[in-house]
């Protein structure tokens, strides 16, 4: 802390600290208009003047330091505040009681108000109002250039499209070199939306909603709007009308937290509701994850909550057709047939599959309903299928399968890998931070991918190891630093066990010999070494790329030796990181629905753990695992399972090779589904139970980073819908439980007791915006950064863990093609949440596949027309799309899709060994033309910001502001 | 399980509609309400009132465009501005005095009432009200009260 004075007054403040925030601190009002902390200071407004030391400067742009004499309140600064405001005000025009943005939080409106600002002279723009885009509009006219959004766009979630042309007269934000939104490379993350500081730019959802007269025609609005300011040119009056206007708006607009139901960054806002109409998603300064930032899916996805396509009833199956039933009669008929199945079969005839957007609370009940209830550890979630592998490989290096750090974490180091990940597109929120800390702080970036994506283009080396072969370029990689002597010699010494025997184990892998199997070039390798050694910290990042494949569970473990010899486990801005793709696969898995782990990661075979959970449910437990969701599979097909009940995962489009899941669902006795839609999979099952959305229900959910969060409930469930968790407890109940939780506060509370992890977790410890990283103690104290002290082994020390590689076996020559696959940015797995938003098919309305050029040459392929894809399990129909983006006999085909390009008709069940995790990127295809005389139509609309060119700036360069013959000095 | 049913009955439903039992739970739980509301309502339609304000609600548009052409702006500015200046001078007087003079002008305009039905007042007369204390006081604050505007007049300012 330093003192210093303002207005005469000795105070403190932290040294450093932004002069501006530290005169807020202290409860002196300065008028800024500009200045959001995440962004730094913009300089644009100039109402924050202040004299310091006897000059006029911007309070936004002075750091505290001891002895500063600050004034505040002399004539001059007043003045000179007054006069920045009205240059402010002539771009501004205020009708506040017509205005949507005035709902407490128009920052222009709230600083007019308190400087009791009478008079305005607005001066409109030569500029129309842009609404070309399905999400937001940008208005000109009402734009006051403070520059935030093109600071959150261009630094904040680097997506690089905005900036203000300040050579323009008068200036106006552009999108691109100029042309309008929707053919912009915009992403529609929305935080452009959230940052604006008035009604320029807002999002459509909202906008003729939330004042009471907003709705007016835009003719009337301008009438009304003349007219008041010839009748009303003082603006006290208005002031007031607007105020008690704008109060009124509260009895029927509510603002509630929740978490995003998409990936698993775990970003969380408020969602403003009006009923069940949702208004707008506002990130707050304090989400823990995302801050600011949002991507197009959480900012503007939400179509599908009040889709006249939800499920709102029971159905029950009556031969070939679906009747609605009322709950009692759904959830007896559930509780007969599985009493009936696990009675005639015993229990571990029965399979339970835990939705992965449920809570933590639901997961809970699931497991708890599998065990206590069915009697069988034949419970899993869709960890399965993607990141069941990372967590083997974690598991057997440094003892937990989590992330080992925060996003924070990540941010902070110097060096990231990222590893079979396109984050940008599947984790877009995450990859703003690595693209924030490269693109401001010089952070290093290594990228393997065989894609050329968005984090590849960034990146400072970019390989593009042959699919599968990414073990062997970590493990050269890794045999580089202990041959050059760069291993951080005193980590392993004090803190892992097995470097000799890890170390005879690199011997194969020689630079030449992996560049050979790999396709990357020596030196790529050998500078990948290089930086490794070069960076201070480092945090690998992976994701489906590595894990999707037959050595999964070994790809993840050599990433986590790798990260050991380096030493990069155990401290702050190190790590690896498994990126989770759902919102609470993590802690759906945390909280026990996986077949060989009871809640926190208790070995079910593990006789101290069974008699912690047997002593709290009163009932004894059966003490071997039991099945994974893709061995249930199996299961079903050999006739050791009999029923299934699949909570919120369409496992017909989700598991590799639909062929054989839709022959093991056609013979099961017994299929109850719970789902928001009618799903693929729910079209097969006898019993579809109508479920509430995440916005329906209070409970917690689990980020990738461990993260602990609340969601409240923001609306009922629709129509008859009911949460997972009320229908769990009533088949429970139905099957004779006799669970009584008072609600989703009381599940946690039993969490806590069964397992240790979650000792401390409560729902008053998690009030708003709060969080909490397990483990978590008795008291409440959590635990950001793992292995700090040790490792969760009993000696405390990691292990290194030797591998060995080998080649996959050869594939018919007629499948000369490597299949890839994966999401993107837009869509969400099988579409089913992002079909329903016609704004996000107005950007990508189908799947297509990518095709390298000289293959579409070679092949005769344009452009726009249909292709066949055929691999040894099935064939697909897409639309090709020829870009760069690939190389050499790679495919990518976007796996968003239900019908015709679903991939999972390419795939083969063959899994990772250890994880059971299918191969779903080994996949080898065939290519052919389909239908070369039909008309050939683009699969990426000129709406789409794919392929188009980013428009990087330093920021806001409010340099060129200053220079502009108009702009006026303060003071000056 | 047979084969995948594609359609289910509920398909056409509004997503925002409440379901019957909603409904039904909404109407019981604000019976008195509505009942209440039931009244409102037939009263304003029997004046015409429900209609009106129907009308007036759905021609928005048009009922705002004549209302900004014919009301002219400059009148309320003028209305509002004479509001404000009489709100102005209302808050400089004194709370006390003005109870008092509020207490004195009932009983004077009883007065002046009474005075009505009298005969037509000469000048000895005159004088010799003038010495009625009542009546001495009354002139006495009437000719202060002038003394005052004449002060604050256009001519003083």
């Amino acid at each position: 802390m330093v003192r210093f004075r303002v207005d005469g007054t000795l105070r403190e403040a932290d040294d450093g600290a932004v002069l501006l925030e530290a005169l807020r601190t202290l409860g002196t009002d300065v008028p800024s208009l500009c200045y959001v902390p995440s962004l730094g200071p913009l300089q644009t407004c100039d109402a924050c003047l202040v004299l310091v030391d006897g000059k006029l400067v911007r309070a936004c742009a002075v750091r505290v330091r001891d002895g500063l004499d600050v004034d505040t309140t002399s004539p001059i600064v007043r003045t000179q505040q007054d006069a920045a405001l009205q240059t402010v005000l002539h771009s501004h025009e205020l009708a506040c009681t017509l205005c949507d943005k005035n709902n407490g939080d128009c920052e222009l409106h709230n600083v007019a108000l308190r400087r009791n600002v009478r008079r305005q002279e607005f001066r409109p723009k030569p500029y129309a109002i842009d609404d070309s885009s399905p999400f937001y509009t940008y208005d000109p006219n009402q734009c006051i250039l403070c520059g935030r959004c093109v600071a959150a766009c261009q630094t904040l979630v680097v997506n690089e499209v905005l900036h203000v042309d300040w050579t323009l007269s008068p200036p106006r934000v552009v999108w691109d070199n100029g042309v309008d939104v929707d053919h912009s490379s915009c992403v529609s993350c929305g935080t452009c939306a959230s940052v604006c500081p008035v009604d320029a730019m807002m999002e459509k959802s909202i906008r003729g909603k939330a004042s009471h007269f907003s709705h007016l025609a835009p003719e009337s609005r301008r009438r009304l709007v003349a007219w008041t300011k010839e009748a009303a040119p003082d603006l006290g009056p208005l002031w007031a009308a607007s105020e008690v206007e704008a109060a009124s708006r509260a009895a029927s607009i509510r603002r509630t937290k929740t978490v995003c139901t998409f990936c698993g960054v775990g970003c969380s806002f408020e969602v403003w509701t009006r009923g069940r109409e949702i208004l707008k998603i506002q990130p707050r300064p304090e989400s823990p994850a995302n801050g600011l930032a949002t991507c197009i899916k959480g900012k503007f996805g939400w179509e599908f909550v009040n889709s006249p396509n939800r499920l709102t009833t029971p159905l029950v199956r009556d031969g070939d057709r679906f009747v609605e039933r009322n709950w009692a009669e759904a959830i007896g008929h559930v509780a007969a047939r599985l009493t009936s199945i696990r009675e005639r079969y015993g229990p571990d005839a029965i399979g339970v599959i835990a939705t992965c957007t449920g809570t933590d609370e639901e997961a809970y009940l699931t497991q708890k309903f599998a065990r206590q209830v069915l009697r069988t550890h034949n419970i899993d979630n869709c960890a399965r299928y993607c990141q069941a592998p990372a967590t083997t490989g974690l598991l057997r290096t440094v003892g937990i399968g989590a992330d080992p750090g925060t996003i924070d974490d990540i941010e902070s180091a110097d060096l990231v890998i990222t590893l079979g990940s396109n984050t940008a597109e599947s984790h877009p929120v995450l990859a703003s931070r690595v693209k924030r800390a490269h693109k401001l702080r010089g952070q290093k970036l290594i990228v393997l991918d065989p894609r050329r994506h968005e984090m590849a283009e960034r990146a400072d080396l970019h390989l593009a190891p042959r699919p599968g072969t990414d073990l062997l370029v970590l493990s050269a990689v890794a045999k580089l630093l202990l041959d050059r002597g760069w291993e951080d010699r005193g980590f392993l010494d004090g803190r892992v066990n097995g470097l000799e025997a890890y170390r005879a184990s690199l011997a194969p892998f020689t630079v030449e010999f992996v560049a050979a199997e790999s396709g990357v070039p020596p030196e790529q390798i050998v500078r990948f070494a290089e930086m490794v050694h070069a960076a201070r910290s480092v945090c690998a990042l992976w994701a489906m790329g590595i894990t999707q494949h037959q050595n999964g569970s070994d790809t993840s473990t050599a990433i986590c030796n790798l990260l050991l010899v380096s030493g990069n486990f155990g401290r702050p801005a190190t790590g690896g990181y498994p990126l989770r793709g759902h919102c609470n696969v993590q802690g759906v898995s945390d909280f026990g629905c996986l077949p060989a782990f009871l809640p926190g990661y208790q070995k079910v075979d593990d006789p101290e753990a069974r008699a912690r959970v047997e002593a709290v449910w009163g009932t004894p437990l059966p003490t071997t695992k039991g099945l994974t969701s893709t061995e249930m599979v199996d299961a079903i097909l050999d006739g050791r399972i009999r029923a299934l009940w699949i909570l919120g995962e369409d496992k017909l489009l989700a598991d590799a090779d639909e062929a054989k899941v839709t022959e093991a669902f056609s013979r099961l006795e017994f299929l109850a589904v719970n789902e928001l839609f009618l799903t693929r999979t729910a079209e097969c099952a006898d019993v579809v139970l109508p479920a509430a959305a995440s916005l329906e229900k209070e409970g917690t959910f689990v980020s990738t980073e461990r993260r602990l969060q609340r969601l409240y409930r923001a609306m009922e469930p629709l129509g008859d819908a009911r949460t997972d968790g009320e229908i769990v407890t009533a088949v429970a109940n139905a099957m004779g439980a006799g669970w009584s939780y008072a609600g989703p506060a009381e599940v946690l509370d039993e969490a806590a007791r069964v397992a240790p992890v979650f000792a401390g977790a409560r729902f008053d410890r998690l009030p708003g915006f709060a969080s909490l990283l397990w483990p978590i103690a008795v008291d409440g104290t959590d635990t950001p950064v793992l292995h700090r002290e040790r490792f969760a082994f009993p000696d405390g020390k990691a292990r290194l863990f030797p591998l060995t590689w080998s080649r996959p076996k050869d594939v018919p020559a007629e499948f000369d093609l490597t299949l890839d696959n994966g999401r993107l940015l837009e869509h969400f797995h099988w579409g089913n949440l992002t079909y329903e938003d016609a704004g996000i098919v107005r950007k990508v309305p189908s799947t297509f596949v990518e095709i390298p050029p000289a293959l579409a040459r070679e092949r005769g392929v344009q452009d726009g027309e249909f292709v066949r894809l055929v691999s040894p399990n099935g064939a697909v129909k897409a639309r090709a799309v020829v870009t760069d983006r690939v190389a050499g006999t790679t495919l990518f085909l976007t796996l968003h899709d239900r019908g015709d390009a679903a991939v999972n008709r390419l795939t083969s069940d063959v899994r990772d060994p250890v994880a059971q995790t299918p191969d779903y990127k080994g996949v080898r295809v065939r290519l052919e033309r389909f239908a070369p005389d039909e008309p050939r139509v683009p699969a990426i609309p000129l709406t789409s910001p794919r392929g188009k060119r980013r428009y990087p700036q330093p920021g806001v360069n409010v340099d060129q502001k200053w220079a502009r013959a108009d702009y006026r000095r303060p003071g000056g | 399980m047979a084969r995948p049913i594609r359609n289910r009955p509920n398909a056409r439903r509004v997503p925002a509609e409440l379901s019957r039992d909603d409904l039904v739970r909404e109407i019981e739980r604000s019976g008195t309400a509505l009942v209440a509301a039931l009244a409102l309502v037939r009263a304003l339609d029997e004046h015409g009132l429900l209609r009106l304000a129907t009308d007036v609600v759905t021609e928005e548009d048009r009922v705002l465009a004549v209302l900004t052409e014919r009301v002219p702006a400059d009148t309320v500015r003028r209305a509002g501005e004479n509001l404000r200046a009489l709100l102005s001078g209302l808050r400089d007087l004194d709370p006390d005095t003005v109870a008092v003079l509020a207490a004195a002008l009932p009983r004077g305009l009883r007065e002046a009432r009474k005075a009505e039905r009298d005969r037509a007042i000469g000048w000895l007369e005159l004088a010799t009200t003038l010495r009625d204390p009542d009546v001495n006081r009354g002139l006495r604050m009437l000719l202060g009260f002038l003394r005052g505007v004449g002060r604050a007049g256009p001519a003083a300012r």
